[in-house]
């Protein structure tokens, strides 16, 4: 096999990588707010159970989740998609990481802030809308460019529950193939190609906020 | 077919015994990762040929996903005739990748000291090893501390993904148990729900421990 | 609004609609499931193999057992080519493959992952609780894979229970497994591996100084030049009472599967075809499964472990 059938055919996976990836965002987006605000805005026992929330999708080990739920939850009768399976473990893991950012963007905003939408009659909603999240999620932008890196690197693991990607595909193609130090570099390279310019945009980005960025410290 | 409580009980004393097992890949591969990060850091510093190769390497690692390093060095060791047990090729595995994380907290760390403590510990006739030692690093210790914790737990998490190389820690152990039986859900669960008790154990260590570097050195 | 965007960015804009609109059926999806429940399994795999014309199996991408075909695609390998030729003029083209670990195949098939597993599955007594198989369709014995030149001098299982040194590789769930602790092989001197790769590898590396698999699949693993450096132990002595037997699994509610299956399977023995699907993958004749040998009878106690 030459190097150029072994980057083409480690390529055929990327439609996978891909698709995980963005899918994963689709959960990893709305979940990682509503889990964020929710922990900043609730006190008591409801802050119990969204921080528990949390805490499971961010402490658990994603590879055990997904195979949990991708062969487990079929003896209960709920039988997801590998695609799908691998879309919301990822994906809400991820939320769980993105929450405590947004969390610590909105905590380290300045209660000026706040109290000054209140002088200025604001309803919690409109604050939270209009001053405090534009703020924090600003401020956090590079944690949440990160932690798209980490989305990406993480798809490797749908090839451990049956998805095509393009790990999967280095794995197939290093079976038929004697030498295995061609087709495991090129895989190293094609996630590289994929996941460093999302990281040198978010250098720039974290340049771009760095006046702000005092107030990412603790997370 | 159903979720067999009975048998996911029976299955919990063969997981639980790969604990030990999952402690040690985690603490050796933190130790690794944190001297080998350091060492990163210093050689980056330093610059010229050598600090640029190693800082591409650092981005390289951290553009890569660790799953994919594990293959590679497992495959390809063996390749060039360098034979390592499936344990020593995880945790040199796990140390390397997580040592590219380290070294940006490092940097972090040493960037934070003041140049003028150094400038002053050299004035008051303190060595170069004695400056590091007694005035750099234990600042250095107080402010990486969180960082480095948040690490460790990652790595912690990180320690399934050896199960795919034969190493017996919880998940290979839920796999054993699984592969004799045919029965996935249950061993899988009660693998999911020990680790994440265990993650939930050692990150509130963590914290405990960061709560009270801030304290008996509060600023 | 569309209109006034260019063609790029509109196709980019309806791209990402495609994805918000699929990622959001995923979300809704996986809500609604919770509830919905079983509601989805009134029809049985069988009618829904012969509407879609598509049978979904589950392989393990070895050869010769079942594997794609890096050229076309497709699902290829002894098992495969049974199930094409079974269901052919049943109107099923379409072989659907989905690739898991030999461990995962029985699991996936339980979790309904796939219809069948179609990848030199050996019948044991321990499957036969958990899956029906179909009609056996291969005799295969074990051989092993060693370090050039056999160092350790290993012709049977009785040498490796002898030699304290002696760790041995074998796939996690395969049927050698069975064979070797039968023969006394302690478990600790076992180390079980996810996939064949990763157990030659070890091999090669010296992390094991043997590597047990069966014999079509060591022969395989030689021609097609994968598993250099290494070599089948020659003679590897096995008795005949330790033979397995292939065949393709069902689940066990899908009776009527297995059942139009086996049907079909010995309309193919009697015409030939099986024969010249061994001779396609170069099976020997003595592979052939003599009349005597049934699914029941390896089951144990012809009950096919029902009840159990």
């Amino acid at each position: 096999m030459s190097m150029f059938d072994i980057w083409s055919g480690i390529l055929s996976g990327f439609r996978v990588t891909a698709s995980v990836t963005l899918y994963g965002l689709v959960f990893a987006v709305p979940f990682g707010l509503v889990f964020g605000i929710a922990q900043y805005l609730t006190t008591g026992f409801a802050r119990f159970l969204v921080t528990s929330t949390i805490e499971f999708w961010r402490s658990s080990a994603v590879v055990i989740l997904l195979f949990v739920f991708y062969y487990a939850l079929p003896v209960v009768g709920v039988t997801l998609s590998a695609m799908t399976v691998g879309a919301m473990v990822l994906g809400l893991n991820t939320a769980g990481y993105a929450s405590q950012a947004v969390r610590a963007g909105l905590q380290a905003l300045d209660r000026g802030q706040k109290e000054a939408g209140q002088a200025l009659g604001l309803s919690r909603a409109a604050i939270l809308l209009l001053i405090e999240l534009p703020q924090a999620l600003l401020a956090m932008s590079p944690t949440f460019i990160n932690l798209v890196i980490q989305l990406v690197k993480a798809t490797s693991l749908v090839s451990l529950i049956t998805l095509t990607d393009m790990t999967f595909r280095a794995k197939e193609i290093a079976q038929i193939e004697y030498d295995p130090v061609p087709v495991y570099l090129a895989l190293l390279l094609s996630y590289f190609m994929v996941c460093y310019p999302i990281a040198l945009l978010g250098r720039w980005a974290e340049r771009w906020v760095t006046p702000v960025r005092e107030a990412g410290r603790g997370i | 077919m159903g979720f067999d409580v009975g048998f996911a009980l029976a299955s919990v004393p063969a997981i639980l015994g790969a604990i030990g097992m999952t402690l040690l890949v985690a603490v050796a591969s933190s130790f690794g990762a944190a001297a080998l990060g350091f060492c990163l850091e210093i050689v980056r510093r330093r610059g010229g040929l050598v600090g640029f190769l190693v800082r591409f390497l650092i981005d390289f690692i951290r553009a890569t996903p660790v799953l994919v390093w594990l293959y590679c060095l497992y495959f390809i060791l063996p390749f060039h005739g360098v034979r390592l047990s499936a344990l020593t090729v995880g945790i040199a595995g796990l140390s390397l990748y997580y040592s590219g994380y380290l070294a940006e907290v490092f940097k972090a760390g040493i960037d934070a000291i003041a140049r003028g403590q150094q400038e002053a510990a050299r004035a008051l006739g303190l060595g170069r090893l004695d400056t590091v030692v007694f005035v750099i690093a234990p600042q250095m210790l107080r402010n990486i501390a969180a960082p480095m914790g948040n690490y460790f737990v990652s790595i912690l998490k990180a320690t399934p993904y050896l199960a795919v190389l034969a190493v017996p820690e919880m998940l290979g152990a839920a796999f054993d148990i699984a592969s004799d039986t045919y029965r996935y859900a249950e061993p899988l669960t009660v693998a999911g729900i020990v680790f994440l008790a265990l993650a939930l154990a050692i990150s509130q260590g963590v914290r405990w421990l960061e709560k009270r570097l801030a304290v008996s050195t509060a600023r | 609004m569309t209109s006034r965007l260019s063609p790029r960015r509109a196709m980019l804009a309806r791209g990402l609609g495609v994805v918000l609109a699929r990622g959001l059926a995923m979300v809704l999806g996986v809500a609604a499931l919770g509830a919905a429940g079983q509601a989805a399994f009134a029809e049985t795999a069988k009618d829904r193999i012969l509407r879609e014309g598509r049978i979904v199996v589950g392989i393990h991408n070895r050869a010769p057992w079942g594997y794609r075909d890096e050229a076309t695609g497709e699902a290829t390998g002894w098992h495969p080519d049974l199930l094409k030729a079974a269901f052919a003029d049943l109107g099923v083209k379409e072989i659907d493959i989905r690739v898991t670990e030999f461990g995962a195949l029985i699991p996936g098939l339980l979790a309904g992952r796939f219809d069948v597993v179609a990848s030199g599955l050996s019948i044991t007594p321990e499957r036969c609780r958990q899956v029906a198989f179909g009609r056996p369709d291969l005799k295969e014995l074990d051989a092993a894979l060693v370090l050039p030149g056999n160092p350790k001098d290993i012709h049977g299982y009785q040498d490796i229970v002898d030699n304290p040194d002696i760790v041995m590789g074998a796939g996690r769930g395969s049927v050698v497994v069975r064979n070797a602790l039968a023969a006394g092989v302690p478990n600790e001197r076992m180390l079980l591996f996810p996939d064949i790769q990763s157990n030659v590898a070890a091999l090669r590396a010296g992390r094991v100084d043997v590597s047990l698999l069966s014999l079509p699949t060591v022969l395989a693993l030689l021609k097609d030049g994968s598993a250099r450096d290494v070599e089948r132990a020659d003679p590897f002595v096995i008795a005949d009472e330790q033979a397995n037997y292939a065949a393709v699994a069902f689940r066990k509610q899908d009776e009527d599967l297995k059942a139009l299956y086996d049907e079909k399977f010995t309309a193919l023995k009697q015409d030939g075809t099986v024969a010249g699907l061994m001779k396609k993958y170069g099976f020997a004749e003595d592979a052939t499964v003599p009349d005597t040998v049934t699914t029941e009878l390896i089951c144990g106690n012809g009950k096919d472990g029902a009840g159990e």
